[in-house]
């Protein structure tokens, strides 16, 4: 397990993956590994949810939102068609911060859960 | 340094209170232009149809106007002011740590 780990989680930015060394730097290392095994099954792929939003334009709105475990949200873009489309431009323009939010959270939660914050 | 801050910046952080203080500005009755993609383009038919109105009247106090325009009007509202605030949360988290 080296500093560059995290490296390999799809579609990481510079920012997260300092944040999560910060996060991790007093663990063991068989803690680094316990939680990266667990960060990975619950992270989002910004990717994903890129593609996500895009179906918005074509389909089904608001499927990010669902992802991202908005429900509320989801179940408004969902009836309103992504507020006339305005808003699925704004999260398809937004899509990166939308899953750190998520991811930060989920970050948490897991060091929380393997007993580690 | 502007640049930096404004891609820092959430856009729904932006978005979310615009909409709102443009549809509390613009009144319908009036007959002043639509926020609505949509009815721009000449797309006659959404769901969402009557939320801006709604969402109008709700914001002036008027609840059963606003409910007759569509029916999810003061749940958008209350939605959109939650997420405003959660997001503006995250961001200030985020100005914090550097």
């Amino acid at each position: 397990m080296s500093d560059y780990s995290f490296a390999m989680l799809p579609g990481i930015e510079q920012e997260e993956m300092l944040w999560l060394q910060e996060l991790t730097k007093s663990y063991s290392t068989d803690n680094k590994q316990r939680f990266l095994a667990l960060y990975q099954s619950r992270r989002k792929d910004p990717q994903m949810i890129l593609i996500c939003c895009l179906i918005g334009l074509i389909g089904t709105a608001g499927i990010q939102r669902f992802v991202l475990n908005q429900i509320a949200m989801g179940i408004l873009y969902l009836v309103t068609l992504g507020f006339c489309f305005v808003g699925t431009i704004i999260d398809a323009a937004n899509h990166r911060k939308l899953t750190w939010e998520y991811n930060k959270k989920e970050a948490l939660t897991s060091a929380a859960l393997l007993g580690l914050s | 340094m502007i640049f930096t801050f404004l891609k820092k910046l959430h856009l729904e952080l932006l978005a979310w209170p615009a909409g709102l203080i443009c549809l509390f500005f613009l009144d319908p009755a009036a007959g002043q232009p639509s926020l609505c993609l949509f009815k721009n383009i000449g797309i006659p038919f959404c769901p969402g149809c009557g939320l801006g109105h709604g969402i109008h009247f709700f914001l002036h106090g008027r609840w059963q106007e606003a409910v007759h325009h569509h029916w999810l009007a003061p749940v958008t509202v209350v939605m959109l002011i939650y997420r405003t605030v959660q997001v503006a949360r995250f961001q200030y988290a985020e100005f914090k740590l550097q």
